[in-house]
Order: structure tokens, then C-alpha cells, then sequence
């Protein structure tokens, strides 16, 4: 069993799932991390004691059953969820695709992807190269136009990912990202995730695809409000 | 993010608000539909009978003479102004909120979302009180047109930013749609109405609700060439009390946490 309080990530820059190795400079201070993170809602308590980190590099599994907590934990983390007890942190140019369908309805995948690199980015304007290649290889170029309200899941879905990627951010939280995904698009999700992780993005995903163990480097079980690695 | 990012955003956001409100086809309908079906009703239904009718002017009331249809023609395009503000306001602060809570996550200021979507509201306001003014100056005469336009500015902005914060607060769109009916409706559409406020028993009532001066600024000028500071001011004063009102409420649902479950859809 692996410590999940260690600041050193158990399988940081292993070759597993092809991603590049991790730098000693790299390792020492996580990109999120939640210590003994507690949540009640009213007498139920949802989290109990949460401890679990990301480092670059790293891509890190969060499993558990419906309703067990998962998405809550992650909230926790970004700080959309005030945790009733425990800390914690996380750096702030996250990119963050959750699993409610949430994108304005009215606005088309170009405008969305305008705005969201706008904001994420700064005074920098996104990396054109970048977002072309990203939307080249989610097969997002015809529907740039098309207004939210009428694409398909699987495309929806991809529209998500992009704003969670669209600014390459160090710390990549995802939330079932592959949900209506073709098996297809599943292996290019993967392709896009290890391009990230090899340019040192740190990957925190909530699935429970567990037949992926591999491309995991470390996965987190929550079961009964605690994590077991 | 320097000023001109900030800037950049800005004008994004702003830019991005008023193509919501024009891709909302039912809010195009309604502002052709619910004009056309009151005024058209007063046209067909009021007679030319003269009544007596009361206008406040602070410490005074003035009696003057109107036709029915010239009191229902500028009434009834008061309570429309008000309503179709109320709805648009609606739509810019409930409508998809979850999203702009994700964006202020992402780094847009709430400062800047609310002053750049209150911007596009003011425009849609500024557009519809324009509108009123000229179609009621095509069918009745106007003594004081631009301080008409201004009652209906004032009209639109209070019922704006009261549509505005039900959206913020309210979770679903029919309960909020219905509130704003039923102040719209209680207000600018009964109380206000002069006839019913000339013959009031207890006036004062009418006095302390959003539409009262605002409704007054728009009937002392369309009818008497007097000014009116006592309803400008009372007006104005509602104006910011509840634009402030909303600025507040945004601010609060936007930096807050989610509530339990913590859904940006919800």
C-alpha cells in the first residue's frame, strides 16, 4: 500500500501509459492536494477525512460508487465547496471540465472557446497553434458555428474538454470526461492526455473506467467518505 | 489581467450578452406581440369621455382632465415597458448562471460580468423606452417627449434589476417568471393604473411601490408641461436602490459556494 501522505508521487515518472518522466523539481510540491477534508450535508457526512495529491506529470484515477462522494471531493478541491473541516489547495490555472452539462445554450463552440481562452489566459492570447491542433483532433472544425443547444452528447462532451484545455493548463481536473465518447475518440482523449502530461500538466480524473488502470499512475478509491489508494 | 484585458473580456461578455437576447426568439416575439395586443386594445376598446385624473407633484396633486384613451395608451405602455424589461433581465441573470459561475472560476470578475451584462441590459432598456416613447407619440400627443422617454427609462431599469434579482435567486424559471408577473401585474399594471390611484382610498400605499414614480414622471410629462422633481427624484432613488440591490445579490451567488450537491446547472 502506498502512502497517500508522501509529497513524493509513488509512480511519479513511470513509463506506464507512455508519459514522459518526471523532474526532481517537479515532484516536490503538489499541484492539488486535500488534507483530512471532511463534508457534511446537514447529519450526512459525504467526505471523512480525505487525504490525496497531483503532482505534474502525474495522471491520478478517482473512483467510487454513484453518489460515493467523487465529484463533491473535487469541488472540495477547487473551491466551489466550503470543506466542513480539513485543507485544501490547488493551483489556480486549473482546467477544469466537470460532468454537468453546464455550457450557455445560446453560445457557439467558437464563442465559448473565445471567451473561456480569454479569461484563462490573460493578457496572453491563446496558443493558436495549439487550439487548432485541439480542435482538429477532437473533429470539432465543422461545428465551431453550431449554437451549444445542437450538438450531440459526444460532441458536447468534447466542446467540455476543450475549454478545460484550451489555455494548457498545469493541472488538468476532470469529472467522467469520456462520457459519449466513441471508442475512437476515447483513444484520442488519450493521445490529447498524454501530450498534456508529457508537457508537465498534472491530470486529477474522476472515472470509473477501471479496466484503464494502466494509464493511471496512482487511483484513489472513495468508499464510506474515505480514500483508499 | 491588465486594464486592457480587462477591457478585452469586457467587450466579450457584453458583446456575447445582447446575441443572447437577440437569439431568444421568444423574447423578440413578446416584444412585437405584448405591445401590439394591449395598445391595439386600448385603440379598439377606450372611449374619447373625458375623466378627471390626478398627478403627483410631491407636495401637491394636480388635477387634469385626460381622455380615456390617451390615460390607457400611456399607462398600459408603462406596465408593458416594465413587464418586457422585467422579462429580459430575466433571461440575461437566470438563464444559464451556472455557466457564468464557471466562468468567474475560470478568472471573469464578477465585477466585470455584472457591469458588462447591465450594460446590454441598459442598451435592450434604452431601445425599448425609445420604442414606447415614439409609438405613444404616434398616437397621442406628448407634451414633454424626452422626459417621457426618461420615465420610461426609469420604469424599465427598477423592473429591470427586480427581474434581475428574482432570476439571480430564484433556481427555476417558471417561479420566477411568476413572481415578476405577479409584481408587475399588482404594480404597473393595477395600482398604477391613474384611474384606480385617483379614486385610491389609502394612496399613500401606492406610493411606496417600485412603479409609482417612475409612472408619475411619465404621466406629468406626457400630459402637463410642469416639472416633476419630487417623482424624477423618488424615481431615481428607486433606481439605485435596486440596481444596487442586484450588483449586491450577483456579486453574493457568484463568489459564494454552490449549494449542497454543488451543480452549476442548478
Amino acid at each position: 500500500m502506498t502512502d497517500p501522505h508522501s509529497p513524493i508521487p509513488p509512480n511519479a515518472g513511470s513509463p506506464r501509459g507512455g508519459f514522459a518522466a518526471v523532474g526532481s523539481a517537479e515532484r516536490t510540491e503538489p499541484l492539488c492536494s486535500a488534507v483530512g477534508v471532511q463534508l457534511s450535508y446537514g447529519k450526512l457526512r459525504v467526505l471523512d477525512g480525505c487525504d490525496l495529491s497531483v503532482f505534474s506529470r502525474q495522471v491520478v484515477g478517482l473512483t467510487g460508487e454513484n453518489g460515493s462522494g467523487k465529484s463533491t471531493l473535487v469541488k472540495c478541491l477547487l473551491g466551489f465547496l466550503r470543506p466542513t473541516a480539513g485543507q485544501v489547495r490547488c493551483d489556480p490555472r486549473v482546467g477544469y471540465c466537470p460532468q454537468e452539462n453546464y455550457l450557455h445554450r445560446s453560445y457557439a463552440v467558437a464563442e465559448h472557446l473565445e471567451l473561456i481562452g480569454s479569461l484563462n489566459r490573460g493578457d496572453e492570447p491563446v496558443d493558436a497553434a495549439w487550439l487548432n491542433h485541439c480542435v482538429a483532433t477532437l473533429k470539432l472544425e465543422r461545428y465551431l458555428s453550431y449554437p451549444i443547444r445542437k450538438l450531440s452528447g459526444g460532441t458536447y462532451q468534447k466542446v467540455k474538454l476543450m475549454t478545460a484545455i484550451v489555455h494548457r493548463p498545469p493541472l488538468l481536473v476532470l469529472d467522467e470526461p469520456t462520457d459519449g465518447f466513441d471508442w475512437t475518440m476515447y483513444l484520442v482523449f488519450w493521445d490529447l492526455i498524454a501530450e498534456l502530461v508529457g508537457r508537465g500538466t498534472g491530470v486529477l480524473m474522476i472515472s470509473h473506467l477501471l479496466h484503464d488502470r494502466d494509464r493511471f499512475d496512482r487511483i484513489y478509491d472513495l468508499r464510506d467518505g474515505r480514500l483508499c489508494v | 489581467m491588465s486594464e486592457s484585458g480587462r477591457r478585452r473580456t469586457g467587450w466579450l461578455v457584453f458583446r456575447l450578452s445582447t446575441l443572447e437576447l437577440w437569439r431568444n426568439p421568444l423574447g423578440l416575439v413578446l416584444l412585437v406581440v405584448i405591445p401590439a395586443v394591449f395598445i391595439g386594445m386600448i385603440l379598439w376598446t377606450a372611449s374619447e369621455n373625458s375623466i378627471p385624473l390626478k398627478v403627483f407633484f410631491g407636495d401637491e396633486t394636480m388635477l387634469v382632465l385626460l381622455t380615456q384613451r390617451q390615460v390607457g395608451l400611456v399607462f398600459v405602455s408603462a406596465a408593458v415597458s416594465g413587464f418586457l424589461a422585467a422579462y429580459y433581465a430575466l433571461i440575461l441573470f437566470h438563464k444559464d448562471f451556472g455557466y457564468f459561475r464557471f466562468c468567474v472560476f475560470m478568472g471573469l470578475s464578477p465585477t466585470l460580468f455584472t457591469a458588462a451584462r447591465f450594460a446590454a441590459f441598459l442598451g435592450v432598456t434604452a431601445l425599448l423606452a425609445a420604442v414606447t416613447t415614439f409609438g405613444l407619440s404616434r398616437v397621442t400627443p406628448l407634451e414633454q417627449p424626452f422626459t417621457v422617454f426618461a420615465g420610461f427609462l426609469l420604469i424599465t431599469v427598477i423592473y429591470g434589476a427586480y427581474g434581475g434579482i428574482v432570476g439571480v435567486l430564484s433556481r427555476s424559471f417558471m417561479p420566477a417568471l411568476l413572481l415578476i408577473v405577479l409584481l408587475a401585474d399588482l404594480d404597473a399594471a393595477w395600482l398604477q393604473n391613474p384611474v384606480y390611484y385617483s379614486a385610491a382610498q389609502e394612496s399613500q400605499v401606492i406610493h411606496w411601490l417600485p412603479a409609482f414614480y417612475p409612472c408619475q414622471v411619465v404621466f406629468s410629462a406626457a400630459f402637463t408641461a410642469r416639472d416633476n422633481a419630487a417623482a424624477f427624484g423618488g424615481a431615481l432613488v428607486w433606481a439605485v436602490m435596486t440596481v444596487t440591490l442586484l450588483v449586491v445579490v450577483v456579486h453574493f451567488r457568484m463568489r459564494g459556494p454552490l449549494s449542497a450537491g454543488g451543480r452549476f446547472d442548478q
